[in-house]
Order: C-alpha cells, then structure tokens, then sequence
C-alpha cells in the first residue's frame, strides 16, 4: 500500500533528529508542539533522556493556544523556563503544530532574545521530514548563527554527525576521538556528544579536519571544505584493515597531505553478496569492510532515509514504501546475507535468509539499543566475523 | 531591493493604488515586482490588461507534488512590472493565510527576487493582519516598510489603526515599521483631518493623498492603472508624486 507504513513503526521524525543533535550542546531545547511529538523523542528515540536531567522544554501547546496566537504565551513560558535552567542558547524546534500556522521562528526568536539575553535560533522541522533532515537544518542553524571567524579554535579535528538516532554512544564516540589523537588531533571533538558544543562549532574555520559519520553531516563537511578550504573524511573505520587505512588517510590530512579521501568503488568480483539496509555513511563504512577485508564480492547499500548521490554507487537504493524493500530483493536475489535493523526483517520476502541485526534508532527506536555493537576499529573485525561465520574470508 | 507591504481596510483600494504606484515606479526606469496576497488573486489584473494570471496556489493546487519554474507563476506587465498572485486555497477549506507563506517560501526557494533583480516590491496584502499568515509580508526578510492606505471614513480608519498596532506590536521581532499612511480620498467631510488625526496619533506620516477622481475608475474598466491610461489626470499624478518619495535616493540595479 502506497504511503503507509503498516509494518514498521513510524520512523524517527526531523524533530527528533534535530533535538539528538541539541541535547548535549549547552542551550535549552524548546520542542514547540503539544507533547507527543516531545514523547516520542524523549521516550523513544533517545536513551540520554533516562540518564540524568537536560535541558529541554517542551511547549506544551494546547489549541486555544494555536486558534489565539500563541507566541507570546510561548515567548513568556520560555523566559521563565530560561531563568531557572539557563543555557547557552535557545533553540526552538518545529512540529506539525507550528508548521501549520506558519509560525515565524525568527521573530520569534528576536523576541526571545530581547527577553532572555541569550541568543536563540529556530529549527524550521516540521515532523514532515526524516530525522536526518532535521539534523542537517540544525548543523546548518547552528554553523549559520554561532560559527565565527575571530572565534579561537576550541578544537582541530570536529566530528559530525554523532547522535544516539545512528547508535552513536560515548563510548564509540570517545574511542574515535582517540584513534584520531593517534593520527595527529591534539584536541579532537564531536558535535553534540561528551561536551562538544557553541566554542567548537565558534571556531570551525580553523579545524585542520572534519569528520562527517552519518549522511546529515555531508553537506555540512563539503560546505565547509568550500568556505574554509577544510578537509573532510566521510565515514568511519569498522575493522583492522580499516582502521589502518583511515588512520593513514586521516594523518595524512592532518599534515596537509593527501586527496580527498571518498571510498572507491570497485568492480564486483567473485564472493558472498551482502545487502545493508541503513543509514548510508555508516553502510559505507561497513561495506568497507566486508569488500576489504572480509572477502565479499558486492555489497549493495539500500536505506530509506538520504541517499546521496555522490556516495552512492550505481547498485545503491533509495527506498520509500515498505514493499520497496521485497521488490529490490527480488529484482537482486540472491543475496547471500543482509544486515540492518530487527524490524526491518519483517519486510523481506523469505524471512529464512540470513539476517544479521544492526539495530538503528531511528527504525526501531531504543527497543535494540543494549544489542548495539561498537564496532569501530579491530572490535568490528571480531564482530562481524562471528556474526558472519563461514561467509567471511579467513 | 526595497519592499513595501500594502495594507488598508477590504475595499479600500489597495489593490488600485498598488499597481498604479508600480507601473509608476516601473516608468521611473526601476525594475518591479508586485505580488498580490490576497485569495480573490486579482491584484495584479489593472497591470496585465486583463490577462488571467495563474495564481502559485492554484499551479500547485493542478500540478499536485511538482515544483512550479518562475516563468509558470510571473507575469510580465505594464511597464515590465513582474506580477505575481498568491491565490488561495480551495474555497471553503485550507488556510488562505498559511498559503501566502508557502508561496513566499516558493518564492524564496526559486530566488525570484535574484532572477528577476528587482528593485522593488510591492506586497498587497488582503485588508488586515487577521493571522501569521497576514503577517507574512512584514516579516523580517520580507517587506522593510509598510503603507497604511485609508480614507477618512470610520471603519477605513479603525482598520487602519488595527494595522498600525499590529504591526507595532511585532517591533521587538524587527519586523517591517510603518512608512507612512497614503489617504485615499472618498470625499467626506473633513477627510484630511480625521486621517491627518490618525497619522499623528501614530506619529508617522502622511505620505500621499490621492483624490478621487472618475479616471480611476475609467480606465480600470479598461484593465488599466491610471498611470497607463490617465497619466495626467489628479490621482496618476498623486501617485507619481508618491513614487518619487519611496524612490527617493534609489538608483536602478542598485
């Protein structure tokens, strides 16, 4: 059925994407909707919610307060909110609610402003769009509003696009972090995770490198290797093999040196096919590794979130409706594993294939978040194998 | 770029006076944009003779899922002047108001301000700031001053006092301000006290006034402006006069 989503649940929305990024930047998070959509985000679609106080609001709308004009009774709601949690910055984070009466984020935000004394920025999400959607116009609100050129560096190496909606967790986090220290980064940091907030992204024109390691983030690394002339990596290194050959590819740009690095495509060649449905920088990275260093002969990539076109290879499928996925299966068949979230086991046509479970949080939210592997480096190497068996190269 | 939103009570003349003043500020050498905010999508008539002008909401409402070219909602008018209508939902249903931000936000998406390299634009905007969607046009990156037109009569300037306060009370969003009140005369009794009254009152100033006279009215059964079909006549002239002061210190392609 055209439209519907009928066996998966609904995905994790824009809104959702952009509060992941904002949670941990510093500012006060202000969700302009009526509460489910805060629900959803806050219950479903983010564990740090259950692990200590944040900052976030939200507005709590109610009808008469939409039919009336709710700006002001908002604006003053935030400002005594402010007064008691404080914050960097105030960010408001569109729904379907304010979307529908068109609310002005801007003015809406002077006034904010003019009230609080801290400086505010609206997210235009509008529960329409993706989670990676929401992401992007965040990245891209937050380089617009807070990214100064006098500003000093507050890091040399940014990493972008980490957010628990791509299982990203502190602990993944910090040990990229660390790998790129031995490449060369002498203070490394990731947006919006284990405190990289308003000074990193203050002095991003004087990052020696950015990292982008979801699909939200490439526009946001290529934008800034135009303006500033920064070099970029796009993904992240799952596996020995990998590992060593990012690392050599990030030292390399951290001494000047090197092209831009984006995966090369190679001809199929005999081997197991693999199929990964997910979200496309973390698929590339993990097709890194079973074409590299796995033995597979073609992994194909499918998601129903971005696709960008300049990553993707020709075999690569943007997906839409649920029945998408079965027609792609079919018209490839046969694959000899494919990889990706639990729920989406229930889409293939022969649910006796070999599946392999990657949980991602914006598919089934926090359901699998325990089940997540960090996999970055030899650890995935380990992983996978196991995961794999016999269709893995020794 | 400068832009000015046109609002004034329903009937009051806005949509008249808007397109004589851009084929007015158009003759002067400028390059200029009108667009009409206003379901009915008949601002813009008086500039292109008559010819039907295919409203954005209507070219969406018929190309369901498709993004319009610039060249499927601009007219080309008198004087160059690039006419656009906003149109309005299905009547009876939809929001008229949230329609004019989606065109605006069409507009933005197509960058008709830069293909068109306007020096002007002209937002003539339906009778009042009833919702968001009204106030569109002074939005911050929208419209930079406002004109008020009214007459002298009661409900002319209730309305126009509405306005006045409504856009007042956006001042601390950086919205557009007032740049004047533009009388528009219906010849009653002391006119150009009671709107003088209004203007002190709001401490803005009177910027216009335009008599009534029968060529308005002649040559818009002609599909024309005065400023096409009557230039001589007392209310081309008042505009003229208009134009030159909104021009004031502007040089084309500026």
């Amino acid at each position: 059925m055209k439209g519907i989503f009928h066996r998966l649940p609904s995905l994790a929305s824009d809104y959702s994407g952009a509060c992941g990024v904002l949670l941990e930047m510093g500012g006060l998070t202000v969700l302009c909707d009526a509460s489910g959509c805060a629900g959803s985000f806050l219950v479903l679609d983010d564990p740090r919610w259950h692990s200590g106080p944040q900052r976030f609001y939200c507005a709590a709308l109610r009808e008469r307060d939409i039919v009336l004009g709710f700006d002001q009774k908002l604006a003053g709601k935030i400002e005594k909110t402010y007064q008691v949690m404080g914050g960097d910055f105030v960010a408001l984070v569109g729904t379907p609610v304010p979307t529908i009466v068109a609310t002005d984020y801007r003015g809406l935000c002077r006034a904010l402003e003019r009230r609080t004394g801290a400086p505010a920025i609206g997210i235009g999400t509008t529960g329409l769009e993706w989670y990676d959607a929401g992401q992007r116009k965040t990245y891209e609100m937050l380089l617009e509003r807070f990214q100064n050129s006098s500003a000093p560096a507050a890091a040399d190496v940014h990493v972008i696009g980490a957010t628990p909606l791509d299982m990203w967790d502190q602990n993944q986090t910090r040990d990229l972090l660390d790998l790129l220290r031995t490449c060369g980064a002498e203070r490394p940091a990731a947006w919006g995770m284990l405190g990289g907030g308003l000074p990193e992204i203050a002095g991003i024109s004087r990052s020696r490198l950015n990292v982008a390691v979801s699909v939200s983030a490439l526009p946001i690394v290529r934008g800034l290797r135009e303006r500033f002339g920064t070099p970029y990596l796009i993904g992240y290194p799952i596996g020995e093999k990998a590992e060593r050959a990012w690392s050599a590819r990030a030292a390399a740009l951290l001494r000047g040196e090197g092209a831009q690095p984006l995966f090369s495509p190679g001809p199929a060649r005999p081997g197991p096919r693999a199929l990964i449905l997910g979200e496309q920088v973390a698929a590339e990275s993990l097709r890194t590794l079973l074409l590299g260093e796995l033995g597979f002969g073609q992994v194909d990539v499918a998601t129903y979130f971005t696709l960008d076109c300049q990553l993707a290879r020709p075999e690569d499928r943007k997906l839409v409706e649920e029945d998408d996925l079965a027609q792609l299966i079919r018209e490839r068949e046969p694959y000899d594993v494919i990889l990706g979230d639990p729920l989406l086991r229930g889409l293939l046509p022969d649910p006796a294939v070999r599946y392999v479970e990657l949980p991602h949080t914006a598919i089934s939210s926090r359901a699998f978040w325990n089940r997540s592997p960090n996999c970055l480096g030899e650890k995935g190497s380990r992983w996978f194998r196991e995961k794999l068996g016999d269709l893995a190269a020794k | 770029m400068k832009k000015f939103a046109i609002y004034g009570k329903g009937g009051i003349g806005k949509s008249t006076f808007t397109s004589a003043l851009s084929a007015a500020v158009a003759g002067m050498g400028y390059r200029v944009m009108q667009i009409g905010c206003d379901p009915k999508a008949d601002s813009t008539a008086n500039l292109l003779g008559g010819r039907e002008q295919v409203s954005v909401l209507n070219w969406l409402r018929e190309h369901d899922g498709e993004t319009p070219k610039l060249e499927d909602i601009v007219s080309v008018g008198y004087n160059g002047v690039c006419c656009i209508e906003c149109g309005g939902p299905t009547p009876g249903i939809g929001c008229a108001g949230r329609g004019i931000v989606t065109t605006f936000t069409l507009l933005d998406e197509l960058g008709a301000f830069q293909a068109y390299r306007s020096d002007f634009v002209f937002y003539d905007v339906l009778g009042d700031v009833v919702c968001g969607g009204f106030a569109a046009p002074i939005r911050d990156g929208y419209a930079d001053e406002v004109l008020i037109i009214t007459s002298g009569e009661k409900m002319a300037l209730f309305a126009a006092r509405n306005i006045y306060y409504a856009v007042e009370n956006f001042r601390d969003r950086d919205y557009a301000g007032v740049r004047g009140v533009v009388l528009n005369r219906r010849n009653i009794a002391e006119e150009e006290a009671r709107v003088r009254a209004f203007a002190d009152e709001a401490e803005v100033p009177m910027i216009g006034d335009i008599p009534r006279d029968p060529a308005v009215q002649q040559c818009e059964n002609r599909n024309q402006t005065v400023v096409e079909g009557a230039p001589d006549c007392p209310a081309a002239r008042a505009i003229l006069a208009i134009a030159r002061e909104l021009t004031d210190g502007v040089q084309p392609g500026e």
